[in-house]
């Protein structure tokens, strides 16, 4: 676990939950995921898979990539959505990330109704943010999970996950999970810090310079349109993938705040 | 109109090949530079037909000899490259050129993560004259060299076989060894098909290298 002082101009400062306010601010999530032209072909199931929830703890926003060569790999990413959900909903405004992930990688166990771990290998991304403005941003495996600033002010912080190159990558089930999570945690009191979550298919392929003009266009862009075109759209993006010879699945979520809800 | 493509990078993910070709003196005899030549062309060429839209096949070839370990070709497309024939003179100074590799290797703004599993080819007819134990493995330890495909070609009775399967780092692989230019020849386009087949795989990066040839039977 990573728990960096303060690394960077975007502040990962702990907010004390309890501070006392009128109005929060409203979290919004976005994301899609599609089939890979090779599992198209194959006939085979997306073995991506993203979530987004709303729980009185805070919001929930997960991306996971089943391991290809797993047997259960598409059951292990959907079981890596839930297992969030599931340690976020017994967490307190004061749990440490070390023990959110380890509730994560518990979770996911149980959720796997007996299936050998190893066949349901599965990296998780995600990004909470509790009512009380405490951002926990991270994961296990590869892929990419950056917070940006609406005004961006500050540059992106791309969260250094422990993913592996070369079609290596550290992931639920693989017994490595102990020592591959890494989570960042961040200050949002002010509403102002954006995640956005990708699975190494769409990763890979992404100019790494245009993060922030990236994340600035997923929110203009898709974030105005009605739940049912933003997810038409967004799912047409990534099939009309531009980069030659993309075959991965893919998947991209996005988490804001966009104007503000009475408490 | 902004659109996707404005965020994403436009070519296929690279898959690099490196070359470390022994260019010490020895090798001018027999011919061993002239066909150590042609089957570097040749291998090049053929990269360069290969149709890009999965990976993109980029060649680097590093020299070891006379000058000591150089940047013979940069790290280039394919079929972007052309090639210019090397000049055999010198010591052998693996060491050197084993480090140089490593460095290219793990250096990620001209192998960026996206890329596919490097291949490395290593090329030699003699004993080194540095120090190479170290160097290789220090390659062997490294994150992205140790995960890397490698391949070893001993040219000649005097070929350090053991330096060579030191190179490969597994006891389960063959060191070939070549006697003649075609036999050279053969093992480029070994090498050629195992990097071909990956560029061509939906999955390159867990693609296997194919079965080694019988360079004494030619039977590739």
């Amino acid at each position: 676990m990573r728990h960096p002082s303060n690394p960077h101009p975007i502040s990962h400062a702990t907010p004390s939950d309890g501070s006392c306010r009128l109005a929060r601010p409203r979290v919004r999530t976005i994301g899609a995921s599609i089939p890979g032209p090779r599992h198209v072909r194959e006939g085979r199931a997306n073995q991506d898979a993203w979530a987004s929830c709303r729980l009185p703890q805070g919001v929930v926003l997960v991306v996971s990539d089943g391991v290809g060569s797993c047997r259960y790999a598409e059951i292990g990413s959907r079981a890596a959505c839930y297992a969030v959900r599931d340690a976020v909903q017994s967490m307190k405004p004061e749990t440490p990330p070390t023990e959110l992930t380890e509730r994560i990688t518990a979770a996911w166990n149980s959720r796997l109704e007996r299936r050998n771990p190893t066949e349901c290998a599965a990296t998780c991304l995600f990004s909470v943010r509790t009512h009380g403005g405490r951002l926990l941003v991270g994961g296990l495996g590869d892929g990419l999970a950056v917070v940006t600033s609406s005004d961006g002010a500050a540059e992106p912080r791309v969260i250094p996950l422990r993913g592996g190159e070369f079609g290596e990558t550290v992931a639920l089930g693989d017994g490595r999970e102990s020592r591959g999570w890494v989570v960042e945690e961040f200050d949002d009191r002010a509403g102002q810090l954006r995640t956005l979550l990708a699975s190494d298919g769409v990763s890979q392929d992404l100019s790494q310079d245009r993060l922030q003009a990236f994340h600035d266009w997923l929110i203009a862009t898709f974030g105005k349109l009605s739940t049912r075109r933003w997810r038409a759209s967004l799912r047409r993006q990534l099939q009309a993938w531009p980069t030659p010879g993309a075959t991965d699945d893919r998947t991209l979520a996005v988490m804001w705040t966009g104007g503000e809800v009475a408490t | 109109m902004t659109t996707l493509s404005d965020f994403t990078i436009a070519t296929p993910r690279p898959l690099p090949v490196i070359v470390l070709a022994d260019i010490s003196g020895s090798m001018s005899e027999n011919g061993k530079i002239d066909s150590l030549n042609h089957a570097l062309d040749e291998m090049i060429k053929s990269f360069a037909t290969e149709a890009q839209d999965r990976a993109e096949i980029q060649v680097s070839v590093i020299t070891f000899g006379k000058a000591g370990a150089q940047i013979h070709s940069e790290l280039t497309p394919a079929s972007k490259a052309a090639w210019s024939p090397m000049q055999a003179d010198g010591g052998t100074p693996l060491g050197a050129a084993i480090n140089l590799a490593t460095s290219l290797v793990e250096d990620r703004q001209r192998i960026p993560g996206r890329a596919y599993r490097p291949a490395i080819v290593l090329v030699s007819d003699g004993q080194p004259t540095d120090e190479w134990k170290e160097p290789v493995k220090r390659l062997l330890a490294s994150e992205r060299g140790s995960r890397a495909d490698r391949f070893a070609l001993g040219i000649g009775d005097d070929a350090d076989k053991a330096m060579l399967a030191a190179f490969l780092g597994d006891p389960a692989k063959a060191v070939l060894q070549a006697s003649d230019a075609r036999q050279v020849q053969t093992f480029f386009r070994w090498v050629t098909m195992s990097v071909t087949s990956r560029s061509r795989s939906a999955t390159p990066n867990a693609a296997p290298i194919q079965p080694p040839p019988d360079l004494a039977r030619d039977t590739f």
